[in-house]
């Protein structure tokens, strides 16, 4: 962008234009809270795995969002990287029932963490530990803890339990990203 | 118990303690309230955790050292794997035959499904063995809870009735939801346990030691939901929807001719001596047939739980209270019996009939009494063999899709493998082999190419396939486990080694290891593709092979009993292993990790990749060339020459052996005798011992054998020994004690022994021998 929409953007004539990266293991509720947040979508009970990725635009406050939700799956979480060089945050999606996989999710966030396009960029992350509604899942300090956040020193970044189904949760979390950029 | 399982160890839980108080600020509005809750697991935990992790770093160390040289390019790829769950006090007992991960419920989650064996060494509960204490288990089991539908003895009477009219089939019983068998209050049984995560779910006792479970899809299309099949002596007992469904036995074998001669012979003889004393006959055969080895139900129930042993006893005092008659009937029997035992008993000496069941049960019954009122109890009975399952697996019908239909294959303790269709419980194929089988593998489908490869008890190995059986070859170890590819088969021996045997029998390679092997299973899932199975040994570890290449070693903190890699909940490169002390330990591939898994495999083996040291060319070298290729006649002529003359020193050299005789084989025509030494001990004090025997085929007189040494270091007590005679073919002993002088001992002299073998008027020796001690001299210098 040049020098004038920069211009126009400060003006608020123009909405900046955002890049976000939403990713997560599979299953763990990532294009749900995409559908919740999009306000062009309502339908939340029509949602089925997705394959590689698919991209979402809507404009939310003064910002243009341009979310890519990526697919959790073994086979396509190399794709990820591939995003990380020109994105401006990253949602982390963690299904806070899903005990036993948390220690594939720190994994996963350890790898892209030390990835080298991300490793010197401070971008805000937001974590998002989904499902709150299911019992005997995890609370969001045993999620904050089982992903080792405390260890994450470069990033800027938020957790937040949230329901991806009911919206509940959702906007606190997206406020706090909002804020960042 | 309880307390064992709370202290379930979480590895990443480590991390959790530790970070746990300086949760960032931020959020602390949602923390406050959580914070107690992770104090009290805390402080439960926190001993065990730090032991463990310990332990556990310690092995991730030597993975890392072990796996140096194949990983040693990719350095971030160090670790493979996600220690996921290390639960060291989980209290299973299994082997890999009996773990398996099902989507039980449909919804592309795999459960861990094992069938536990239960505290199987030291179980009063448990009555393996005995098929007939079994089904009485089973019987009761299920008894207890028919009692409340009406019924109970329809459903009984069905199953008789099939069992005799089904001589030919499989026979099948439907079961109902609530015939589950549970055995309340009873711990350390054998149990079906459904897990969710790490956690049991769901619980289903059964009613002896499983030999084998599997999984698989059967026909109806619209049914997503899988069948687990657990085998548990003669019966398949099939479980959906965590619900027990079908109960299937195997069609019972005919038993050999003249043992089933023996029986007829018998209850002939008995119901005749019945018919002559016909009043009492009545009483006593119902009475007995109320016991529970009978096979025919009559009217009374009540009786059903006592013991065979008080009705028989019973019977036995009211038959002496009896008169005479009586008296008269019971020595008939006796002798009838005592007949049957003989010829029973000598059938089974002879090794080559195997008996029924009821048999060698009934030699082995008590006394004389006990034998006699079974066989009145048993008068209709029908002599079979009931196959005893050894071993069971899955082969795909038609289709590799995971959900695709699959029939059951099943090894017996009688010799055969069968394949069953579970869907309709029908056999729809048979083999029959030499032995029983131990052990199955099974490549391919059924309707297009497949084989099963067989392992018997005594250690042969058979091919099967549509329509050939053949013995590919006889192994001198016995084996412990197979895994089939197309074209190969890897076997895991008895004597540390792994072996692989193309399928037409021909030996490719064998792999030595350090320890003995446990067990071996197939990595299938997503690694299929590149032929990978894992061994666990002895020794604490497990490694992963590739076709001949080690791919990587797993160190385990105990012996691995089971395992098995697949899909586990949503994740699909799961490992998970079960302990010899019942440990629960599971890891996860890393996503990246898979490719590497690949890329060894296809690339060649790293040696081939590491340069040659070649030294560079010299001035030296190149003229060397020069002058080889102007000069190759000449240099031709005078290798052949220098040849020659080597080859006429050899010959000289030997042609003075000769004429010394110094060679331990005599060339004289007189006697052929054959003496070779030995000399024990290192000390000033040793021993020759002399091994001479006549390889000739004349008698050799008069020999004697002489010592020739310096009598100034050697003392020996006798220095001529005279043999008189010496037999052909007999081997002599002839020890002799020596000792040495120290204090003469010089490095210069000569400090040999020589030995004659001399015979009387002759004066060549027939055999010289040379015994150098010069060597234990020297040794004793250094210590001194
Ligand atoms: N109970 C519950 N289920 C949820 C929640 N959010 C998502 N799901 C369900 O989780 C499943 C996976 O969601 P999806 O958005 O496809 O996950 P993705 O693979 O990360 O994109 C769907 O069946 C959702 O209905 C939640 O907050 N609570
Ligand atoms: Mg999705």
């Amino acid at each position: 962008m040049g020098r004038f929409s920069d211009f126009l953007i400060a003006l608020g004539f123009m909405k900046k234009k955002v890049n976000i990266l939403c990713v997560g293991l599979d299953n763990s509720g990532k294009t749900t809270i995409i559908n919740t947040l999009n306000p062009n979508k309502v339908d939340n009970s029509m949602i089925v795995p997705t394959i590689g990725f698919s991209i979402e635009t809507f404009s939310k406050s003064k910002l243009n969002l341009t979310v890519i939700d990526m697919s959790g799956q073994g086979r396509y979480r190399d794709l990820w990287e591939h995003y990380y060089a020109d994105v401006d945050a990253v949602i982390y999606v963690v299904d806070s029932s899903d005990k036993i996989r948390t220690c594939v999710a720190k994994d996963e966030l350890e790898q892209m963490l030390n990835h080298k396009d991300l490793k010197k960029r401070k971008i805000p992350i937001l974590f998002f530990a989904n499902k709150n509604d299911i019992e005997d899942g995890m609370s969001v300090a045993d999620c904050s803890n089982a992903l080792g956040l405390n260890n994450v020193k470069t990033k800027n970044w938020y957790i937040c339990s949230c329901n991806g189904l009911t919206g509940d949760g959702i906007l606190t979390g997206f406020n706090w990203l909002i804020e960042q950029l | 118990m309880n307390f064992l399982s709370s202290s379930k160890i979480k590895l990443n839980d480590k991390n959790a303690i530790e970070d746990k108080k300086d949760i960032t600020s931020k959020n602390n509005d949602e923390t406050t309230n959580d914070i107690p809750y992770e104090k009290k697991n805390e402080s439960k935990n926190i001993d065990n955790v730090n032991t463990n992790t310990n332990n556990i770093n310690n092995n991730n160390n030597n993975k890392n050292e072990n796996n140096h040289n194949i990983e040693n390019k990719n350095e971030d790829k160090k670790n493979i794997w996600i220690d996921v769950v290390y639960d060291p006090f989980n209290g299973i007992q299994t082997t890999s035959d009996c773990i398996d991960l099902v989507d039980v419920d449909g919804i592309n989650q795999h459960h861990l499904v094992i069938a536990d064996f239960g505290d199987y060494k030291n179980n009063k509960y448990i009555k393996s063995g005995s098929l007939i204490s079994m089904n009485e288990d089973s019987n009761l089991i299920n008894k207890k809870y028919n009692k409340n539908t009406e019924n109970e003895s329809s459903v009984f009477k069905k199953q008789n009735e099939k069992k005799l009219l089904m001589k030919n089939r499989v026979s099948s019983l439907i079961l109902n939801k609530n015939d589950v068998a549970m055995n309340d209050n009873k711990t350390g049984i054998p149990v079906l346990k459904i897990f969710k995560d790490d956690n049991v779910e769901t619980k289903l006792d059964l009613p002896d030691i499983p030999r084998a479970i599997c999984s698989f899809y059967t026909d109806s299309q619209q049914e997503t939901h899988p069948t687990i099949a657990v085998a548990i002596g003669t019966t398949i007992y099939m479980y959906r929807d965590r619900f027990p469904y079908i109960k299937m036995t195997l069609p019972p074998i005919e038993a050999n001719p003249l043992e089933e001669e023996a029986w007829k012979n018998v209850i002939m003889q008995v119901n005749n001596a019945n018919k002559t004393f016909d009043r009492n006959s009545d009483i006593k055969v119902s009475n007995i047939s109320d016991s529970d080895i009978s096979l025919n139900e009559t009217s009374d129930k009540h009786k059903h739980s006592a013991s065979n042993e008080k009705l028989n006893n019973n019977i036995n005092n009211n038959n002496i209270e009896n008169n005479e008659q009586n008296d008269e009937l019971h020595s008939k029997l006796v002798t009838i019996v005592n007949e049957l035992v003989e010829t029973l008993s000598s059938l089974r000496n002879n090794g080559v009939i195997q008996l029924t069941q009821i048999s060698i049960e009934f030699l082995a019954l008590d006394d004389i009494e006990t034998k006699i009122a079974f066989i009145v109890g048993n008068l209709d009975f029908t002599l079979s063999i009931e196959p005893t399952i050894t071993t069971m697996t899955t082969i795909k019908k038609d289709s590799e899709e995971v959900e695709s239909i699959s029939y059951l294959v099943v090894g017996v303790n009688e010799k055969l493998v069968y394949i069953v269709n579970p869907n309709g419980c029908q056999v729809i194929e048979k083999f029959q082999l030499s032995s029983s089988i131990q052990l199955l593998s099974v490549y391919g489908l059924y309707e297009s190419k497949y084989h099963i490869i067989a392992g018997c008890f005594d250690g042969s190995i058979y091919y099967l396939s549509g329509n050939s059986c053949y013995k590919i070859v006889q192994l001198e170890f016995l084996p412990i486990g197979i895994v089939t590819f197309e074209k190969s088969i890897i076997i895991g021996c008895m004597n540390n080694t792994l072996y692989s045997y193309s399928i037409t029998g021909k030996k490719q390679y064998s792999i030595n290891l350090p320890s003995p092997i446990v067990n071996i299973q197939e990595l299938n899932g997503s690694l299929r593709k590149v032929k990978c199975y894992a061994v666990s040994l002895q020794n604490n570890e497990v490694r992963v092979f590739s076709d001949k290449n080690l791919i990587l070693t797993i160190p385990t903190p105990d012996i691995i009993t089971g395992m098995i890699f697949g899909k586990f909940e949503r994740e699909q490169n799961s490992l998970i292993m079960i302990t010899k002390n019942g440990g629960l330990i599971i890891k996860f591939l890393k996503r990246n990790a898979t490719s590497t898994f690949e890329d060894i495999n296809l690339r060649p083996p790293i040696e081939q990749k590491e340069p040659i040291n070649v030294p560079k060319k010299t001035r030296l070298y190149i003229d060397q060339i020069v002058r080889e290729k102007e000069n190759a006649i000449e240099m031709h002529t005078i290798f052949q020459r220098d040849l020659f003359r080597m080859k006429l020193i050899a010959a000289r050299a030997y042609a003075k052996t000769f004429k010394n005789t110094l060679n331990p084989i005599s060339g004289t025509s007189t006697a052929k005798i054959k003496m070779t030494l030995e000399i024990l001990g290192i000390n000033v004090n040793f021993k020759i011992r002399l091994d001479i025997t006549n390889i000739g085929n004349n008698i050799a007189k008069n020999l004697f054998v002489l010592f020739d040494y310096n009598n100034e270091i050697f003392t020996i007590e006798k220095p001529i020994i005279n043999i008189p005679i010496i037999l052909p073919g007999i081997n002599y002993t002839i020890d002799c004690l020596i000792k040495q002088n120290t204090q003469a001992y010089d490095k210069e002299l000569n400090n040999q022994i020589k030995i004659l073998l001399c015979e009387k008027g002759y004066i060549t020796p027939i055999v010289t021998s040379v015994a150098d001690v010069g060597m234990c001299q020297d040794l004793l210098e250094i210590y001194e």
